[in-house]
């Protein structure tokens, strides 16, 4: 895998690319500025993380990439298409094909068990019926649940229901699966092991993953990580360490 | 379209929270099997008040031309002689005869009458009938409902026997208001005393059963006329002239649908009430009654009537039984404001628990709608969930209001409440159709259902609406 990191949207075939991406929130009259002039990108089947305090912007971020949210100015390409472009039933189509999302506070399904909560996405994004139960059960085997796959996300521990919605992520076999704080909520063994299982994950599907995280350990993972500070992207460094760019 | 994955995620969401869940369901239960209740006796209302007014007018009257306009004065003035043609006509006819159940006549006439014991008179309204035909026609029940005569209350007063007979010509009956003027004694069962003192001892010798029982309702009748009270009519004869005067027995006294009626009418066989106006003539009556198999029946033979009447094949005017007793057109649109506006009523209460339910259930799940919304599930996806459990909280309630209404019915029809109904003559068993009746819960489960959905629509178009981020952050 490659580790050269960029911080513009240069290179073979980046798989997320941001153009001077602003975002700015309007508070009464008051506004805030999330985002400023954001610029990067992230090569196809990488571990990126984003750095930062709490309020740094790495949601917003991660919204913006994940297409939940619009920029208020700038450009995001996600596998070279002009997210912009996309109505709104085009957007959650989208979603439902290319993108994972795993949340810091799991966001499953209560009323489905754990076999339902990973199997959603596939009828979702309307996988053929023969193929549903084999693609369920891979992943539900991948995150050794398979003893849990009845259970409803209520009788699972953090660690356990956090593996959950890592599968359910990748189980419509995404482009990017994008994390916001995906170990925040779990003591730092499990989230160790969740983290772990990402990476594992991302090498045997060849999935992109970007993840935010205020824990400098976790950011040691990442192939690529970007470090914010007030809406800036102050820092954008690869795997080993070294600093490819400082902005 | 509908997965069956919408409809999973919808149920189960409508039992996340039970006692919340229930709590709506019950509610809707309640108004529904209580709106179905409602329309139940409504039904009820309808049917019974529709049976007591066939019985007493038949489905179709008719009279010769003017008689509804101008007969009420002197209705033998319009008197029809070819009753037998007629009824031979309708029963032939290809499109009416297959619909009827009867065909009779009757007389209605006016006079004064007397009883001498007493030295009282007063005047009266004459019913002439067809004694089998008036029992015929008391009997008339296409929907099954109990009948009245079925009923102890209304056997004491009716009995269990044609009110006339053709074996006694000379019986008649009066309106028990009409005896209280008379004075005529209306105990019955000192006549039945009477009777049963005067009735001989059946002979030892007297073997076969059937001879005996002859032989006792001979006995009982001729004791019966003796004992009987007699009456004298006065008539004036349509033409003019002297007045023409009969007597009759008084076979019994009855209660008459009216306080006027019951206090002015004498009911006889249609027979002797044509030998009292017409003397010496042929059967004259003065309307022929049409009873029909079933009610349903009435447009297609009224339009087969005014095809005879316009093609010269009927010289008569008729009228239908609604146009007869308006008082039932009344009795329906009454029922029919009231059922609307409780209907209106518990709709907008269903609607606003259910609306209540849902928008309690949106606020507690707003971070999961965009967990949905961000896996890829549509605004019109997240619509259809909601839509689909406000559906399904109508499903549940709907469906046990009906089972619930279904065991109020057989519990209402058990108890064997009797009542004497607005406008009726009889006692009434009280019933409930529901059943019987099915277009009742199609309509009101349909209803309800239909208000589950409408209340759904708001709370399912908020939901939609929701910025993802917003509500992940939530």
């Amino acid at each position: 895998m490659s580790t050269e990191t960029v911080a513009s949207p240069v290179g073979a075939s980046p798989l997320v690319v941001l153009k001077g991406v602003r975002k700015e929130y309007h508070l009464g009259k008051t506004i805030v500025v999330a985002l400023r002039e954001i610029t990067l990108s992230i090569e196809r089947g990488f571990f990126a993380a984003i750095a930062g305090p709490s309020g740094s912007g790495k949601t917003t971020l991660l919204n913006i990439i994940g297409c939940l949210d619009d920029p208020t100015a700038g450009k995001v390409f996600i596998a070279g298409q002009d997210v912009a472009e996309y109505s709104d039933n085009e957007l959650s189509h989208f979603r439902a094909h290319k993108l994972g999302f795993i949340f810091q506070s799991f966001n499953l399904i209560p009323v489905l068990n754990v076999y339902e909560n990973i199997e959603y996405p596939l009828r979702l994004n309307g996988t053929p019926r023969k193929n549903l139960k084999e693609r369920t059960w891979e992943l539900i085997e991948a995150v050794g649940l398979t003893a849990q796959s009845k259970q409803r996300p209520n009788q699972l521990s953090g660690g356990q229901r956090q593996r959950v919605a890592v599968a359910r992520a990748l189980v419509t076999r995404p482009d990017l699966v994008l994390a916001d704080e995906p170990t925040a909520n779990l003591d730092s063994e499990t989230g160790e092991k969740v983290l772990h299982l990402m990476k594992q994950m991302r090498d045997r599907l060849g999935t992109t993953f970007l993840f935010s995280t205020h824990d400098t350990m976790m950011v040691g993972h990442a192939d690529q990580h970007f470090t914010m500070r007030d809406g800036t992207l102050v820092q954008t460094k690869n795997g080993n360490g070294s600093a490819a760019s400082s902005l | 379209m509908i997965a069956f994955q919408d409809l999973k995620l919808a149920y189960r969401n409508v039992f996340r929270n039970t006692r919340r869940s229930l709590v709506t369901i019950i509610a809707i239960m309640l108004s529904c099997a209580g709106l179905i209740l409602f329309a139940g006796y409504v039904a009820w209302a309808f049917k019974s008040a529709e049976a007591q007014a066939v019985v007493i007018f038949s489905h179709l009257q008719l009279a010769r031309p003017g008689f509804y306009e101008k007969g009420a004065g002197n209705p033998t003035a319009y008197a029809i002689d070819s009753y037998g043609q007629i009824k031979q006509l309708l029963q032939d006819d290809a499109v009416i005869g297959p619909k009827l159940q009867l065909v009779s006549a009757q007389t209605v006439f006016k006079g004064i009458v007397s009883y001498s014991a007493a030295h009282t008179s007063s005047t009266f309204v004459g019913l002439g009938v067809f004694p089998e035909d008036d029992w015929t026609l008391l009997h008339w029940n296409p929907y099954k409902l109990t009948s009245p005569l079925d009923l102890p209350v209304n056997k004491a007063v009716y009995g269990s026997a044609p009110e006339l007979s053709s074996n006694d010509p000379e019986g008649a009956t009066i309106g028990i208001g009409l005896a209280n003027v008379l004075q005529v004694n209306p105990d019955a069962k000192v006549l039945d005393k009477q009777i049963n003192a005067s009735r001989p001892a059946p002979s030892p010798q007297q073997s076969d059963p059937d001879l005996a029982a002859l032989s006792q309702e001979v006995t009982q009748e001729a004791a019966t006329q003796t004992l009987r009270p007699t009456i004298e009519l006065l008539c004036a004869p349509p033409g003019g002239g002297m007045p023409n005067a009969m007597t009759m027995s008084v076979r019994k006294i009855f209660n008459r649908p009216t306080k006027e009626l019951d206090n002015q009418s004498v009911k006889l066989d249609i027979r002797r009430a044509s030998e009292l106006l017409f003397p010496g003539e042929e059967l004259k009556v003065t309307s022929i009654l049409v009873l029909l198999k079933q009610t349903a029946d009435l447009p297609v033979v009224v339009a087969r009537l005014r095809e005879l009447i316009a093609g010269g094949k009927l010289d008569v005017d008729f009228r239908t039984w609604t146009e007869l007793r308006p008082f039932y057109n009344q009795l329906t649109q009454m029922f029919r404001a009231m059922f609307t506006f409780m209907f209106c009523i518990i709709v907008v209460i269903v609607i606003f628990t259910i609306y209540n339910t849902l928008s309690t259930g949106i606020a507690e799940r707003i971070p999961e709608i965009g967990t949905l919304r961000a896996m890829g599930v549509t605004r019109a996806g997240i619509r259809k969930t909601f839509l689909l459990e406000g559906m399904f909280l109508g499903l549940f309630g709907g469906l046990l209001g009906v089972l619930l209404a279904i065991a109020g019915e057989l519990v209402v029809n058990s108890l064997g409440v009797v009542y004497v109904p607005p406008g009726g003559s009889f006692y009434t068993k009280l019933e409930v159709l529901v059943l019987r009746a099915p277009i009742i819960l199609v309509v009101c489960f349909g209803g309800f259902l239909l208000a589950a959905l409408f209340s759904a629509i708001f709370p399912a178009h908020r939901a939609s609406r929701m910025i993802i981020v917003d509500a992940l952050r939530h």
